[in-house]
């Protein structure tokens, strides 16, 4: 292998370079894009992940205990959007209520979208 | 004891379980001022009928269980809640703006239910 035969990157015209750079953001960012879309979320799916939820939530006037005592809300017929962004609260930390945060944690994206999806009304 | 001394003992211990009554009892709240303040602050964002907010991101308040809205409240005003929006909503707000509120909005016929 010579350097002459087999040009090296350094013989790459710098316009060519740039092209191939531009192309792999363009690709990147599409990519990020696509893994940033919101998943779409089936009730069904939901019905399956809901045993988390319904101890408290499937129970009417329950009551929460700690660190404060009040009724868990009522979400069936909540807002999915809102569902959904009250759990990526929680998972966050941006809601500090202990249970809910634990549970938040255990859920994906997808799972979020589910629950939402069999909980809310659109 | 004598009947006489037994009899002012038990007017004492009816008179300590009256007044420990009121003082854990919940405060009255007025719901027609909650719906003054709601009116105001509240609607805008959350619906006329607190059941048909502007953003599907925003939730619905109508019938919702009326010490969670008052928790939610307190928390957000706290910080125990994180949201830029209501961060500075409830800001302004007093511990009887809060009751107020949580009062109106529970009282409200809504589209909520417990779903088992």
């Amino acid at each position: 292998m010579t350097r002459t035969r087999s040009p090296g990157p350094q013989s790459v015209p710098l316009s060519a370079s740039l092209s191939v750079l531009v192309l792999a953001s363009a690709f990147a960012s599409g990519t990020a894009f696509a893994q940033g879309a919101a998943p779409v979320g089936n009730a069904e799916a939901g019905q399956a992940k809901a045993s988390s939820c319904i101890g408290c939530h499937g129970i009417p006037g329950y009551k929460a205990s700690f660190p404060n005592v009040y009724s868990v809300p009522m979400i069936a017929g909540q807002s999915a959007k809102y569902i959904e962004s009250s759990l990526v609260a929680y998972r966050k930390g941006d809601r500090s209520h202990p249970t809910m945060r634990a549970i938040a944690g255990s859920l994906s994206d997808q799972d979020i979208a589910d629950l939402a999806a069999l909980y809310g009304s659109k | 004891m004598k009947p006489s001394k037994m009899h002012t003992i038990l007017r004492h211990a009816a008179a300590a379980a009256v007044l420990s009554s009121v003082a854990f009892a919940a405060p009255a709240a007025d719901v027609a001022a909650g719906k003054a303040k709601a009116d105001t602050v509240c609607a805008a964002c959350h619906g006329k009928d607190g059941n048909t907010p502007i953003d599907p991101s925003y939730p619905k308040l109508a019938g919702q269980y009326r010490d969670y809205l008052e928790r939610s409240l307190l928390d957000y005003k706290s910080g125990a809640r994180k949201n830029a929006i209501m961060a500075g909503q409830v800001q302004p707000l007093s511990r009887a703006d809060i009751e107020n509120l949580a009062a109106y909005y529970a009282s409200l016929p809504g589209s909520m239910r417990v779903k088992r």
